[in-house]
């Protein structure tokens, strides 16, 4: 019988002493799909994991990866043949060079694929002979992803992939993992950026504080959680802002950090703003809408901001 | 006006230098000693590492003549038909020096030997070469006691006694020794002199108190637990400072590297007088109180100790400099540490003494470590205030010299 | 389970257990430091030990300062001879030869004990031993000889306790008396002590017998601290956890591991061979097959030591205090470096709890045929040992988070 999905999670829990880190949750995800598993530091995404990989303990639940449970030694066993992980804090072999490293992991398993198409696959093959202890974070990234496909595994687990790099890397790495999803791998994905997800998920999950908020497409989340529809006004000056604020007083004007008029954008509204600017000729300087995000979902969800902030995240 | 006021100003203004100075120090001190409760390394080499010197050392050779445990004799006698002098009364040579050996005690009435019998013959009857058997049972020393000893004695002299020994065992030769004057007294009663016309006054220079092995042990201890705080806590922190970049940091902020190295060697030398203070306690109750000696702890207290440690500081924390500048990388810190530290507590007669020892009494002479343990032991032990301070000065020669090397190579910033 | 089966399961753990060795192995060459240290450590440690504990009685030279305020002139005294001169003549004055035989250097003191006490003389230069002879000694011993009542003529020897050579001094100066008693009285000599020394052991030095003590103290201590940093270190690293997400075993890990052990230890056992073949004249005839059984059984014991000890204290620093509590004393109670039976009775007891006791007692056994029948005991123990503290350590080891 072909399994239908890769992971089924029921009421898994994790304690600590006295803190709930993960807070009884059950979701399952599909063979084939990217689930993003969305949330800030220290909400429960790595514990579960870890959990997962069967290098955590869980308090109680249950958990079947690809049809198999967790709980069975034989059935972890063979969970770990077919699994590949990207640790949060990846590291290996510090004096050894990329190729040495793939080489290294690639033993572990009885069938590989061979390691001149990962690097390939990761884009290394300059940086072969280099020491992993001279590479740049975001390329130690990418062998730690490189690493994580050697038993070309059904289902790769990627741990922030890409917390901590700069921007052009952190889309070469997107690549990447859109690229697995075409090979059929089902990729479970933690992460705290709302982009990462809406970009590349099928599927979210957003959790906070060991719960899981809510399940879905980015769409059916943001259909759900994230209002509507917003008109934004740009405007240069503050005697511009003013104006517009009295102009638009009815749909109740608000103003975002970056000085701009924002609205809510009920049926007939836009046509109805710019006829309103124009007439009394505003000078604005862009009218936009915009869609709400997974930003305004998870605020709604959780009434905080999702902070990205690289310091503390580093820290 | 201006004049007038100029002066004060300046000294205004050197006071505040020099109160901003301590009050960095001082910030660097705390800092540290916060680090210092919260890191087990440290806490284990200013504290429990000379605890656990001192208990080893101590137990190993605390009793006089290294052991008070009797020295094992093996010994071999032929049939003694022993010699009539009259019918009540029959010589047998034999049993007399055995049970001689037997019943030898030291001053504290434990057995100097305890004596073994070799078996003549074995189960087929073969006779037993002594040499052998000690050497199937690993024993040190064996003596031979020839057949009819007694008459051949009387009738046949000289006789040899036959020892046989094992030439690199330290017992052997000291029961050798023992044996010799055993002979030497029996010998002068067989002959009928019943004493010696010339003798030996053995006078300890130190009557008044009696030094144990333990209170030498003493000044050695707190010597290499400061040097092992001094040479591995300072490459440990200075290279896990340089990697982090906290140095760099400092070196940003108006804190100067003089001064940062006197934050790190009065850190030192906290740590070791916390050291000096948990030897001395441990030393006290283990090897004292028993003797209901509770004097002992402030008599070994001499303020000589606060120069000897400040000399032994700047040994130490400059050697540490030198050390963090070739090592770098902290993961390799501690094992460099102890492979500079490990052979100089040995070298340096911090636990026994290597005067007499071939080229160890030579190397030992350009070590720090020895002058430092030798003037803390004058200090605190022997009270032998000239050499103490001859100690102190040598020490501090050193000292100095190494310092030095050690603030000049030292960078906070790679500038 | 079929046969092809077995044959391949073997095949994929032999490739494991190969990339973790050939990947520490690679580490080990291209970190500086610890290469330096792996070929350094062991000569320092021969060198050290070979010097200290190896220094034979016969080797050591010990300096007796003396004061002679003895001014006895022959010519103007009955009596032809000057006894105090032949003390000092027996005592190796001015005679190389037997001041090499006895390993006294004698030196003249040379103070007045009119203006300074012989004790404070002693004290105030740090010297460990003075002999005196008192004005009048020679005449006294002389006059003793006629004089059946004289009193004692006594010489006089001041020590400084807290050295502790002071004793053997002591009995060398004894014996040189005796034997002046002897002569001076015409006592006959009816019993003479005749040594020999045992007959396998003449042309072997304690360098031949503690070698093998030496190297295991190195494979222990170099061995565990390894191992012990390893272990702390892959687990902060969080290294061992992407390594229990694989197929691997944890006894993999650990085989290859201790497996990497034995080859340095092999090569610890090599350089300290070498060392003390070149500085002190080691006796290579005696090493023996039996010892490379030894050296990797003992490599598997120190590591299998080291993941216990790295699975209870989890940070590296206190993990490495928490070794060497365990090493140093081991070093010193094991009787690696000199015989357990120097010991106190109560010291002895507890070197048996040392791994390394059995260990050095079956590298000492197997070195000589007369003690060789010794050998099985200790070595039994440490195979058993090796093989128990192998098997605990990878069961104990840790792979998963709490």
């Amino acid at each position: 019988m072909k399994e239908e999905y890769a992971i089924v999670i029921k009421n898994l829990v994790k304690k600590y002493d006295d803190l709930i880190a993960v807070n009884d949750i059950s979701f399952k995800i599909k063979i084939g799909e990217i689930f993003a598993f969305l949330g800030p530091n220290g909400a429960g995404k790595t514990t579960t994991v870890e959990i997962l990989e069967g290098i955590r303990k869980k308090t109680s639940g249950q958990a079947f990866v690809l049809g198999l449970n967790i709980d069975k030694r034989k059935d972890l066993e063979k969970i770990k043949k077919i699994i590949g992980t990207l640790p949060q804090e990846f590291n290996t072999h510090e004096n050894l060079t990329v190729k040495e490293n793939l080489r290294f992991w690639s033993r572990m398993y009885a069938y590989s694929l061979p390691v001149d198409d990962l690097i390939a696959l990761v884009k290394l093959e300059e940086k072969t002979k280099a020491k992993f202890k001279n590479l740049s974070g975001g390329l130690k990234k990418r062998l730690g992803i490189a690493i994580s496909l050697v038993n070309d595994p059904e289902l790769v687990f990627l741990d922030e992939p890409t917390t901590g790099l700069d921007p052009r890397a952190r889309r070469e790495t997107w690549e990447v993992i859109e690229g697995l999803k075409s090979q059929g791998k089902t990729v479970f994905l933690t992460t705290h950026y709302m982009e990462e997800a809406q970009v590349l998920a099928d599927t979210v999950a957003i959790i906070h504080k060991g719960k899981i908020m809510d399940i879905g497409s980015p769409t059916q989340l943001i259909d759900r959680h994230g209002g509507e529809n917003r008109i934004v006004v740009r405007c240069n000056d503050q005697e511009t802002r003013d104006k517009i604020h009295d102009l638009l007083f009815n749909f109740g004007p608000l103003e975002n950090e970056d000085g701009d008029i924002v609205i809510s954008s009920k049926k007939g509204a836009l046509s109805k703003v710019v006829d309103l600017l124009d007439e009394n000729e505003v000078a604005y300087s862009d009218i936009i809408t915009q869609r709400p995000t997974l930003e305004d979902v998870f605020l709604s969800l959780t009434g905080e901001i999702l902070i990205i902030d690289e310091k503390s995240v580093e820290d | 006006m201006d004049e007038t006021n100029d002066k004060p100003k300046k000294q205004n203004a050197f006071a505040i230098e020099i109160g901003l100075i301590f009050k960095r120090l001082g910030a660097y001190i705390t800092a540290a000693l916060i680090d210092f409760r919260r890191s087990p390394l440290t806490i284990f080499f200013t504290v429990a590492y000379p605890i656990i010197l001192i208990l080893l050392f101590g137990a190993i050779f605390s009793n006089e003549n290294l052991s008070s445990d009797p020295y094992v004799l093996y010994l071999q006698s032929g049939v003694d038909e022993g010699y009539e002098i009259s019918p009540t009364q029959r010589l047998n040579f034999t049993d007399d020096f055995i049970t001689i050996l037997e019943e030898m005690e030291r001053n504290d009435s434990t057995s100097i030997f305890d004596v073994n019998n070799i078996p003549l013959k074995d189960e087929q009857n073969k006779p037993i070469d002594a040499g052998q058997y000690l050497e199937e049972v690993e024993g040190y020393i064996a003596i031979v006691i020839p057949e009819n000893f007694t008459q051949e004695l009387l009738f046949n002299s000289p006789i040899n006694l036959a020892v046989i020994m094992d030439e690199n065992s330290q017992q052997a030769n000291i029961a050798l020794k023992i044996l010799d004057n055993v002979i030497y007294s029996f010998n002068l009663g067989v002959a009928g002199y019943n004493d010696t016309q010339i003798g030996m006054e053995s006078t300890n220079i130190f009557l008044e108190e009696d030094i144990e092995y333990f209170e030498f042990l003493i000044p050695g201890i707190i010597g290499v637990a400061i040097m092992n705080n001094g040479v591995i806590g300072t490459i440990n922190r200075y290279t896990y400072f340089d990697k982090k970049g906290f140095f760099r940091k400092l070196s940003s902020s108006p804190m100067k590297k003089g001064e940062v190295v006197l934050g790190e060697a009065s850190w030192t030398f906290l740590q070791g007088l916390i050291s000096i203070i948990a030897i001395l306690l441990v030393g006290w109750l283990v090897f004292k109180i028993g003797d209901r000696d509770f004097k002992w702890i402030i008599d070994v207290l001499d303020w000589k100790i606060i120069p000897i440690t400040i000399s032994a500081v700047l040994n130490f924390t400059g050697l540490g400099m030198i050390g963090s500048r070739l090592i770098k990388n902290p993961d390799s810190a501690t094992a460099a540490g102890n492979f500079l530290t490990f052979p100089m507590m040995f070298l340096s007669g911090a636990f026994f003494e290597v005067a007499h020892i071939p080229v160890i009494s030579i190397v030992s002479k350009m070590l720090p470590l020895t002058y430092i343990v030798d003037a803390y032991r004058a200090s605190m032990i022997t009270i032998n205030t000239s050499v103490a301070w001859f100690n102190i000065g040598i020490s501090f020669a050193f000292g100095i010299v190494i310092f030095t090397i050690g603030i000049l190579i030292t960078k906070l910033s790679e500038r | 389970m079929t046969k092809e089966n077995i044959g391949e399961k073997i095949r994929i753990s032999a490739r494991r257990i190969g990339a973790i060795f050939s990947s520490t192995a690679l580490g080990w060459i291209r970190t500086g430091p610890a290469l330096f240290f792996t070929f350094i450590y062991p000569i320092v440690m021969i060198l050290l030990f070979g010097y200290i504990f190896g220094a034979a009685p016969d080797d050591s030279m010990y300096t007796l300062y003396y004061l002679n305020e003895d001014t006895y002139q022959v010519d103007d005294q009955l009596y032809s001879n000057n006894p105090a001169l032949l003390l000092l003549q027996n005592l190796g004055l001015e005679n190389e030869t037997l001041s090499d035989e006895l390993n006294l250097r004698l030196v003249d003191a040379n103070f007045s004990t009119a203006i300074l006490s012989p004790e404070n003389w002693t004290k105030e230069n740090d010297v460990p031993y003075l002999l005196l002879i008192p004005s009048g000694w020679s005449a006294a011993v002389n006059e003793s000889k006629t004089n059946v009542t004289a009193p004692k003529a006594n010489i006089e020897f001041y020590y400084d306790p807290s050295y502790t050579s002071y004793f053997e001094i002591q009995s060398l100066v004894d014996n040189v008396l005796q034997e002046l008693n002897l002569n001076e009285f015409g006592i006959p000599t009816l019993i003479a002590i005749e040594t020999t020394t045992t007959p396998e052991r003449q042309s072997l030095d304690y360098i031949d017998f503690y070698v093998p003590g030496i190297i295991m103290v190195t494979i222990s201590t170099a061995g565990m601290m390894g191992l012990v940093g390893m272990a702390t270190e892959e687990r902060q690293t969080g290294f061992i956890f992407k390594l229990a997400a694989t197929p691997i075993k944890k006894w993999e890990w650990a085989t290859a591991h201790l497996f990497w052990q034995a080859v340095m230890g092999l090569m610890v056992a090599v350089l300290t061979v070498l060392t003390g073949w070149i500085a002190f004249d080691f006796n290579m005839t005696t090493i023996h097959p039996l010892m490379i059984p030894i050296l990797i059984f003992g490599s598997m014991t120190f590591g299998g030591l080291g993941l216990i000890i790295a699975r209870f204290v989890k940070r590296p620093e206190a993990a490495m205090a928490a070794t060497m509590s365990f090493v140093f004393p081991q070093m010193f109670l094991s009787g690696a470096l000199f015989p357990p039976e120097t010991l106190p009775e109560y010291l002895q007891i507890i070197a048996k709890f040392f791994p390394l006791y059995y260990i050095s007692e079956a590298m000492r056994s197997v070195m000589l045929e007369s003690t060789f029948s010794n050998v099985w005991v200790p070595l039994g123990v440490t195979i058993a040992m090796g093989i128990v503290f192998f098997i605990l350590g990878s069961i104990l080891t840790v792979w998963r988070k709490e």
